[in-house]
């Protein structure tokens, strides 16, 4: 008899068709490794800094865009019937990557005001060693990068960590 | 091999429609990826976890995510003074639960904490791709499976959209989407783990608190933390098995 336990268990030495369906889907994100293939000055700079490990699209957002899917012609009953034999694909959508075209995905030039208050605004949540403050008192209204650089945020000559 | 004419011509046109979708591109797929090799968990190390949401909108944007729902999501838990030195009282009455606030999943941000006293902090939470899951074993058709690398996925084209599994999850981690009207849930970024890399939300966690682990390869770091840490997962009660590992996580969280 089976049981859905002995259908979960099904297809553990070889691989069963259904699983490969999730694995179609393309991605979003470009990685840093790709970022850091043409813009390697910045990566050394980041490098150097506290914000060494976060990653360019942590900040900078998704850098593919997938357009969406073309406007299939609806098949005729001749395609159906065949499509009961042979089950079509999904068409992939259409991706603009900003590592091959740089002018088909402009990365938005994040607003510090917005960015660096949702990770560095005081909360009484947030760990005690992580670095915050409260965005009001603490600039008196100046932009964050005046003092620091997003990609290095240290100040050099205050001292400031 | 002896064809007759009547098979012929049933095979013929769908070779050629078949032929149609080789030509037209078939999506990037990971030929190399073997699953008895590996078992996908997660751990969320607490502590680091500054609230920012970057995971939710990293989500969102990679996996196609409709505004309102949420494959992850951050709660902030706020565990007041008074519950904490009268904890015969909160025991005593279920009502009085720890104040959880998630506006728009975290993606935002949180609003200032208003009452400074008693402790906050910030829970990440995500399918528990647990290895005994009760949504696959409600599913009446089969839709929804475990895959022999320990991950919960959904298959839409079967899936009935019976919301049962939503019923299931004790965790909260499944809903029906809105516009294919099937469950839909944390697939831990499948076409992306199966290429090598790691999931959306680890990639966009600044601070490190979300890190993808493979629990079949011995090299991984999660094995030395599991062992140095005081590590839980939510709701052990229910025997799940889940898989989503929590470091330092508080004894209110539910």
């Amino acid at each position: 008899m089976l049981s859905p336990r002995a259908l979960d268990n099904m297809g553990t030495t070889a691989e069963p068709p259904w699983a490969r369906l999730p694995r179609i889907q393309s991605s979003s994100l470009a990685r840093h490794e790709t970022c850091e293939g043409c813009h390697a000055d910045v990566a050394d700079v980041k490098k150097a800094g506290k914000h060494a490990h976060v990653n360019c699209e942590a900040c900078h957002g998704a850098l593919v865009e997938r357009l969406p899917n073309p406007e299939q012609p609806k098949p005729n009953l001749y395609e159906r019937m065949v499509a009961l034999i042979v089950p079509p694909f999904p068409p992939d959508s259409p991706l603009l990557r900003h590592a091959e075209d740089p002018a088909s995905v402009k990365p938005v030039l994040p607003d510090t005001a917005v960015l660096c208050a949702r990770c560095h605004t005081a909360s009484a949540a947030k760990p005690k060693g992580f670095p915050q403050v409260v965005p009001a008192d603490h600039s008196q209204g100046l932009p964050c990068e005046t003092c620091h650089k997003p990609h290095s945020p240290g100040m050099d000559a205050g001292g400031a960590k | 091999m002896n064809i007759s004419r009547r098979q012929i011509m049933v095979l013929l046109p769908a070779a050629a429609i078949a032929w149609k979708y080789v030509l037209a591109g078939t999506p990037e797929e990971s030929p190399n990826y073997k699953m008895s090799e590996h078992w996908w968990s997660m751990l969320i190390d607490i502590p680091k976890c500054i609230g920012c949401g970057n995971c939710v909108r990293a989500c969102q944007t990679e996996n196609d995510v409709p505004d309102g729902y949420f494959r992850t999501w951050v709660e902030r838990y706020h565990v007041s003074d008074w519950k904490m030195t009268n904890p015969e009282v909160v025991m005593n009455n279920p009502m009085i639960a720890p104040e959880v606030i998630s506006p728009d999943g975290g993606k935002e941000g949180f609003p200032v904490a208003t009452d400074e006293s008693g402790k906050y902090f910030f829970v990440p939470k995500l399918c528990n791709h647990c290895a005994d899951s009760p949504c696959t074993q409600v599913c009446p058709v089969g839709a929804t499976f475990i895959s022999p690398d320990g991950v919960v996925l959904v298959d839409q084209k079967y899936c009935l959209g019976c919301a049962y599994c939503v019923q299931a999850c004790p965790y909260g981690c499944r809903y029906i989407h809105p516009e294919k009207k099937v469950a839909d849930k944390c697939t831990l970024c499948y076409h992306r783990i199966t290429k090598g890399l790691t999931t959306a939300c680890c990639e966009a966690c600044p601070t490190g608190a979300r890190q993808l682990a493979d629990l079949k390869d011995p090299k991984d770091p999660i094995h030395e933390f599991l062992k140095t840490h005081s590590v839980q997962v939510l709701k052990p009660q229910m025997a799940t098995g889940a898989k989503v590992y929590y470091n330092d996580l508080d004894g209110s969280v539910r």
